[in-house]
């Protein structure tokens, strides 16, 4: 059968000033009809490109400038707009990354989807549309579809978003859909919901989707062949099965092998060296040569063909086995021996020094009510965004807190350090209670706690030069610098930059970077505490292993104890020696990683886990996965006993009444708040 | 939204007691008797006496405000000295001619602005744009004043097309119209080359937005991606700026007035002021003060209706 979506010799450019960047070369892949293909690629790699270059939605800049993109025959490159118009959104349909943005905040979903299929039936009758807009809806999941229909995009949360987008882009029916990162932007358990949902759809329709992504989890869940691209070549293509469990490519290898998934218990995540080479100087051989280990000189000056092994097309000079044991310059410097050495040292901290410690800590945030409204006797709403917390960090010790968006870890974070105002409780610091201590007093104190904000490009002033940056907590807590230069240089060595970045503004950093100047920035007074942020959120596997890496080489030398705030469980096993899970405000499970990650005792946490896209094909039919319903509720009104009670496949009557305490399971340190810790069977990550 | 209302209509009362305590007091902040410069050097003193009660001005100050407020909420703001003609009378006539030329102006700018920034928007960077921008950018720095001048120099003066002054005569439609067309462009001019910059802006900002793309991808022509999707989401900015403008056109329409001697509020409060003619003024005044509460209500309710996401109801009124 002839495929749906036949892409021969695809060629992209830019014009850009200073000339014309080639953003996709020589990309040929097909897509067969009921099929699910991945494009798998870092940040810069061209996967977007090629899905704007499908839809013909290219910025004005960008041209193919050569090749052919064969739909049911078709070639769309030769296509009028309006032709091309016609086939946008009925036979080819597109969903986004962002659903926040996607959908038009102004008007109502209704009319959204009623112009979505007048663009191709204008003569439609208005009543059957709309019916069939109802039953869209209901199909991928949103309750009440024919009331709801009437609302505008802000009353509905980003998950139920992303459900109408694809709705949207299904009414028509399509053969084949794109979807551009659907899920970044969603929290890993609606992440789970949104791929069953495309699953079942291409199920159920047949229909045909490219689906373009950078996590290696999702595709192995999801995809039946994947196509893994670099600097805007196709590198590797072929079936998800084998991709995942033999990678030809040494850049497929090197990918897989960085994710830190596969890496519970190990010293030191694998990272690529080098960083993806920018479009405006790419290598004249192999893209991926100078960060190849097996690169010989031809590498580094011929470009290389297409190479067929086992069904898997690679883009590569010549093939190599996988060796049985990884060369030894894999593994990068000098820190990994220090750190495999130590790697008997007992991670035990029960018995030693607390550093901080929070008993009963409440934050709120209360509505501004106007003057009239509390006139009138109006009560002002909270968000109880941090409700009763009692948490203890041991010097030297990593813990983690965890949970989706909406959890309140971040303003944990953010009232430990007193940057929020706590409502209730305490917070005790080496001994000292300083929940009420005045701004003045804690300021001294900052220099000893510090935090690594989330996003790294927008914590760094625009205007200032990294090596300013580097020098304001100086500054600011009146510290005398001897040797600005000298500091600056040290600095940018302990994060492993070069001392050249010091005249740089943020803007010219990449993410990678800018991270590692944000943890230089905390280090420069050296504190005791980092509280960090989403540290690897919004950066490239490779870059987020180096991230983590730098992180646990700095615990180790300068004896650092870290809070490390993250939505993502993969993170953690490698770098965490407790975790705390948040629902709503509360920590539902706080264990040592390990037997958190093998036995959870909590409901939540167990969804949680088995909710992570694995990047291992063979599990997707092994595990059992639970799909939590629903979303997270407001923590205006969060339901009463357990939280979590509503979404719990364990619930019972006992659970909608009365609140679980956080207390000892199986004894010692494995704490769960949970009436029922042996109903939860947990451990599906590693299985 | 009625609780948005309710919160409105206390704010609207409090700013209009207020104005109307300051314009009752208006009378002893400017030096010298009331009664006696409005009746001139040559005025017998009863005459200056009968004025002086007749204005209140023989009563303590509380007093006088609160008889202002109070003959004002009867519907009275007393007679005219000269004419001997109710004051309510005088605002009567003059009144509409004002809010014809404010709003047809208003009615130019969004005409014409509106499309400008549109098509400079979708056509960014091109020639047109540019040209656009350049007169757009002339027509910001053209006063009413200078603008009403000039027109009037050539389409009224030269030309001779076009009537030079007066307002027309209101039962005859089409010379009205006449009448009201040099000034409303005169008056439009500053708001035309305004908005088009301000659309263009937004529009821009807008049309890189993920949902355009959506749009865009899900079929929907271009046309209507454009108009319907992407300048209701621009104007709603826009719809900020003219509540605020419609003051601006008020106070602009004065100068008008007088170019053009139309016998609008303009012109009545102007010549009530150089005539020392405090009942007359301070009626005037708190009359525009009303229509320009109005026009940041009408603002604020066209909010609600181009964007959902605003809740009157938690905005402070």
């Amino acid at each position: 059968m002839d495929p749906v979506l036949d892409v021969r010799g695809l060629e992209i450019k830019y014009h850009v000033r200073e000339g014309t960047l080639t953003a996709v070369r020589n990309l040929n892949f097909t897509v067969g009809a009921g099929e699910i293909v991945g494009i798998v690629g870092e940040s810069g790699c061209g996967k977007s490109t090629v899905a704007s270059a499908i839809m013909r939605l290219l910025p004005p800049n960008g041209v193919i400038s050569a090749g052919q993109i064969l739909f049911k025959g078709r070639d769309l490159c030769r296509l009028s707009q309006e032709e091309m118009r016609d086939i946008r959104g009925k036979d080819i349909s597109m969903i986004f990354q962002d659903p926040l943005t996607s959908l038009n905040p102004v008007f109502r979903i209704k009319d959204q989807m009623l112009d979505a299929q007048r663009a191709h039936h204008p003569q439609a009758d208005t009543k059957e549309l709309l019916e069939r807009a109802v039953r869209m809806l209901e199909r991928v999941g949103i309750p009440d579809a024919a009331d709801r229909i009437e609302d505008y995009p802000h009353q509905f949360s980003g998950g139920m978003r992303q459900r109408i987008m694809i709705a949207i882009a299904l009414l028509s029916n399509p053969a084949l859909l794109i979807a551009d990162e659907p899920t970044s932007a969603l929290d890993v358990t609606l992440e789970a919901q949104i791929l069953e949902l495309i699953r079942g759809l291409r199920d159920e329709l047949g229909t045909s989707v490219l689906y373009i992504t950078h996590d290696l989890g999702v595709v192995a869940q999801l995809c039946d062949r994947v196509i893994v691209m670099y600097a805007g070549n196709l590198v590797e293509a072929g079936d998800v099965y084998s991709i995942f469990q033999s990678p030809k490519h040494p850049y497929t290898r090197a990918l897989l092998r960085s994710h830190p998934s596969h890496s519970l218990r190990a010293e030191r995540l694998r990272t690529i060296r080098g960083r993806v080479p920018s479009l405006r100087d790419l290598p004249p051989g192999c893209k991926f040569a100078p960060r190849c280990d097996y690169a010989t000189q031809t590498c580094h000056l011929v470009e290389p063909g297409y190479l067929t092994i086992d069904g898997q097309v690679i883009l590569c000079h010549s093939y190599h086995p996988e060796p049985a044991a990884e060369p030894a310059e894999l593994i990068p410097d000098s820190h990994t021996r220090r750190a495999v050495a130590q790697a008997a040292v007992d991670r035990s901290f029960a018995g030693s020094e607390v550093v901080v410690e929070t008993r009963g800590l409440r934050t709120y945030f209360y509505d501004t009510a106007g003057l009239l409204a509390q006139l009138l006797g109006r009560q002002a709403g909270a968000v109880r965004a941090v409700d009763g917390v009692d948490l203890r960090v041991h010097r030297g010790e990593t813990l983690a807190l965890v949970g989706e968006s909406g959890s309140g870890k971040t303003t944990l974070g953010r009232t430990i350090l007193r940057l929020e105002r706590p409502t209730d409780g305490q917070i005790i610091v080496e001994g000292q209670d300083i929940t009420h201590w005045p701004q003045s007093k804690i300021r001294p104190l900052r220099a000893r706690m510090q935090m690594i904000f989330q996003d790294p490009i927008s914590s760094l002033s625009p205007r200032m030069k990294v090596s300013s940056i580097l020098l304001e907590p100086f500054r600011i807590h009146h510290v005398p610098v001897e040797d600005p230069e000298r500091t600056v240089d040290e600095l940018l060595e302990m994060v492993g930059l070069s001392s050249e970045q010091a005249d740089k503004y943020p803007h010219q950093l990449s993410g990678g970077q800018a991270r590692r100047v944000g943890i230089a920035r905390a280090l420069a007074l050296r504190p005791d505490l980092l509280v960090a942020d989403e540290p690897t959120a919004g950066l490239d596997v490779s870059v987020a292993a180096g991230i983590l890496n730098l992180l646990k080489d700095l615990r180790e030398q300068l004896n650092l104890t870290y809070i490390i705030i993250t939505h993502n469980l993969n993170v953690i096993g490698f770098i965490a020696d407790r975790v705390a899970v948040m629902y709503l405000g509360r920590v539902v499970e706080l264990a040592p990683t390990e037997p958190l990650f093998t036995a959870p005792k909590h409901p939540y946490t167990e969804a949680l886990m088995s909710a992570i896209a694995i990047p291992d094909p063979s599990l997707r039919d092994k595990r059992r996965r639970i799909i939590l319903q629903g979303e997270i509720p407001s923590p205006r009104n969060p339901p009463a006993g357990c939280a979590f009670h509503p979404r719990c496949p364990y619930a019972e009557k006992r659970c909608s009444e009365e609140a679980p305490l956080l207390r000892p399971v199986n004894g010692g340190e494995h704490l769960s708040a949970c009436h029922f810790p042996e109903r939860v069977r947990g451990g599906a990550m590693f299985a | 939204m009625r609780r948005y209302l309710l919160k409105r209509l206390v704010t609207t009362i409090l700013v209009l007691l207020l104005s109307m305590v300051f314009l009752a007091l208006l009378v002893h902040i400017v030096p010298g008797d009331a009664a006696r410069t409005l009746l001139g050097p040559r005025a017998t003193p009863e005459l200056i006496a009968k004025v002086r009660s007749e204005m209140d001005l023989d009563k303590p100050p509380m007093v006088q405000v609160g008889l202002f407020i109070w003959k004002i909420l009867h519907g009275s703001f007393g007679t005219d000295v000269f004419t001997g003609r109710p004051i309510s009378m005088l605002i009567g006539s003059a009144l509409p001619h004002t809010i014809i030329l404010a709003f047809s102006s208003l009615g130019l700018a969004v005409l014409l602005g509106i499309p400008l920034g549109v098509f400079s928007a979708t056509h960014p960077d091109s020639w047109l744009d540019r040209i656009l921008a350049l007169f757009s950018i002339s027509f910001i720095t053209i006063p009413s004043y200078v603008g009403g001048l000039f027109l009037l120099l050539i389409f009224a003066v030269q030309l001779r097309v076009m009537p030079a002054i007066g307002v027309g005569d209101p039962s005859n439609i089409p010379d009205y119209i006449k009448h009201l067309i040099l000034p409303a462009v005169a008056l439009a001019i500053t708001w035309v080359g305004y908005l088009a910059r301000l659309v263009r802006a937004s529009m821009l900002e807008v049309l890189n937005e993920n949902y355009i793309r959506a749009a865009l991808a899900a079929g929907i022509p271009l046309r209507k991606v454009v108009y319907k999707y992407a300048l209701k989401n621009a104007l709603i900015p826009t719809v900020a700026v003219l509540g605020v403008g419609l003051g601006n056109l008020m106070g602009g329409a004065v100068f008008v007035e007088i170019i053009f001697s139309r016998a609008g509020m303009g012109t009545l409060i102007y010549n009530a002021i150089q005539s020392r003619n405090y009942p007359i003024v301070r009626a005037g005044v708190l009359v525009v003060a009303c229509l320009f509460i109005a026009a940041n209500l009408l603002a604020d309710l066209a909010y609600t209706y181009l964007d959902p996401r605003i809740q009157l109801d938690k905005m402070q009124g």
